[in-house]
């Protein structure tokens, strides 16, 4: 086939078409990207607002401690002081369905010089939690009050997406572990 | 179009067509998403603007897409205004972004659009194919919701997450409770347009045996009144 015979051909064609709805959508996809870009600072303070409704604010981003943020099952990705007094960590937990993440936000609260559990919150997951409808906020309650890692039943929690569960659990536990050092 | 077209169209995309009721497509979001009318409807809202926005463009490039590779196309024309609802939702509504999860991104895969490309908008106008795909999602967010609205006032006892009573049965929050609600609605929607379809047939077949029945006795009096007019 010769380079004529070539540009004149149906795979051409097709490839050319193909490449410009890509090109296309490529370039609408980057504009609207750049237009609704979110921030770092935005989703803190979604965090926030999801956790702990309007009226709260963050008054610092803590350090994170390297030394106590990991543990075998989860790990401590942010821990933001607000202007209540409480701490609100963000912790990973691992274990999931198909070793898929669960990321949490935890709300301590300190009670009798003890940081408790106030709230927990899902933030986000990995796309293998295919049931990560299944927890409820009546689920996630089940961690109140706590202040010592959590021996819930993942059950407990959801059933039917235990896997989640665990990780969710796990999640908490890192969060405890971590927010107890703090003390 | 014509306004006989348009109703044609908003017709079979709500009812003779339902996706959900009627051909069965789109069942893996409807039986997941089902569990609250918020997520249903964001779900089926959702589907409706990609269906609406696909159909057109597909549509309007259906004499320059080869044959060929019309598939990847319209997956790739798909996967654009996904990523844009995806884009939009985490943006503006992140709790029905979280809420819907990997079932957002799925929507590229979902068989009523990829149908409803294939089957409609690959060959009709780009005003038809729109339409088609208003009412083809109006037809999905209309049962999706119907299914929410059922299974979370019996699995959750609350609508939109307010709490009507404390009473719940846990079982049509689950999988299992989806599927029996989803077959339950098809037979229920099913029995009555099958009702409705048989009075609108029944009754067209009386209008027609009037019709003829008033012919015969036109061409039978004709005869006689040639008669008269012979015989005066």
């Amino acid at each position: 086939m010769t380079v004529k015979q070539f540009l004149h051909s149906k795979i051409f064609r097709c490839i050319v078409v193909l490449l410009c709805i890509a090109l296309v959508s490529g370039g609408l996809l980057a504009i609207l990207n750049d237009l609704w870009y979110v921030s770092d600072e935005e989703l803190i303070q979604r965090g926030i607002k999801e956790v702990c409704g309007d009226g709260v604010a963050l008054k610092e981003i803590c350090t994170i401690n390297e030394a106590y943020a990991k543990t075998d099952d989860g790990e401590v990705k942010q821990v933001l002081l607000l202007d209540t007094g409480d701490y609100l960590v963000k912790a990973q937990g691992k274990h999931g369905f198909q070793e898929g993440n669960v990321s949490c936000y935890v709300l301590f609260h300190l009670e009798d010089s003890v940081y408790k559990v106030q709230k927990v919150s899902v933030a986000e997951y990995s796309s293998s939690q295919t049931l990560m409808s299944k927890i409820t906020d009546s689920g996630l309650a089940k961690f109140i009050g706590l202040s010592d890692q959590s021996t819930i039943n993942p059950k407990e929690i959801a059933t039917g997406a235990s896997y989640s569960s665990t990780a969710i659990k796990n999640a908490v536990n890192a969060a405890i572990a971590y927010i107890q050092t703090m003390n | 179009m014509t306004g006989q077209k348009f109703k044609e169209i908003a017709k079979n995309g709500v009812l003779v067509n339902n996706p959900t009721f009627r051909l069965v497509l789109g069942t893996c979001p409807t039986l997941a998403i089902s569990s609250s009318v918020f997520n249903s409807l964001g779900m089926g809202l959702a589907v409706t603007f990609i269906l609406i926005c696909s159909n057109a463009i597909i549509s309007a490039l259906r004499k320059v897409i080869p044959n060929e590779v019309r598939i990847p196309a319209f997956i790739l024309i798909i996967a654009t205004f996904v990523t844009v609802v995806r884009m939009f939702l985490y943006k503006y509504v992140p709790a029905l972004y979280t809420s819907l999860g990997v079932f957002l991104p799925l929507i590229v895969v979902n068989c009523i659009i990829l149908g409803r490309a294939e089957s409609f908008a690959s060959k009709n106008p780009v005003l038809d194919s729109a339409a088609d795909g208003l009412f083809t999602g109006l037809g999905f967010t209309l049962a999706i919701t119907l299914m929410g609205l059922i299974r979370e006032i019996l699995g959750a006892g609350s609508i939109l997450g307010y709490k009507l009573w404390d009473f719940s049965i846990d079982f049509f929050g689950n999988t299992a409770g989806a599927f029996l609600v989803y077959g339950l609605m098809i037979a229920g929607f099913n029995a009555l347009y099958e009702k409705f379809e048989n009075n609108r047939k029944r009754k067209n077949y009386i209008e027609e045996m009037q019709a003829s029945a008033l012919a015969i006795q036109a061409k039978e009096s004709e005869p006689a009144e040639n008669a008269d007019v012979k015989e005066a």
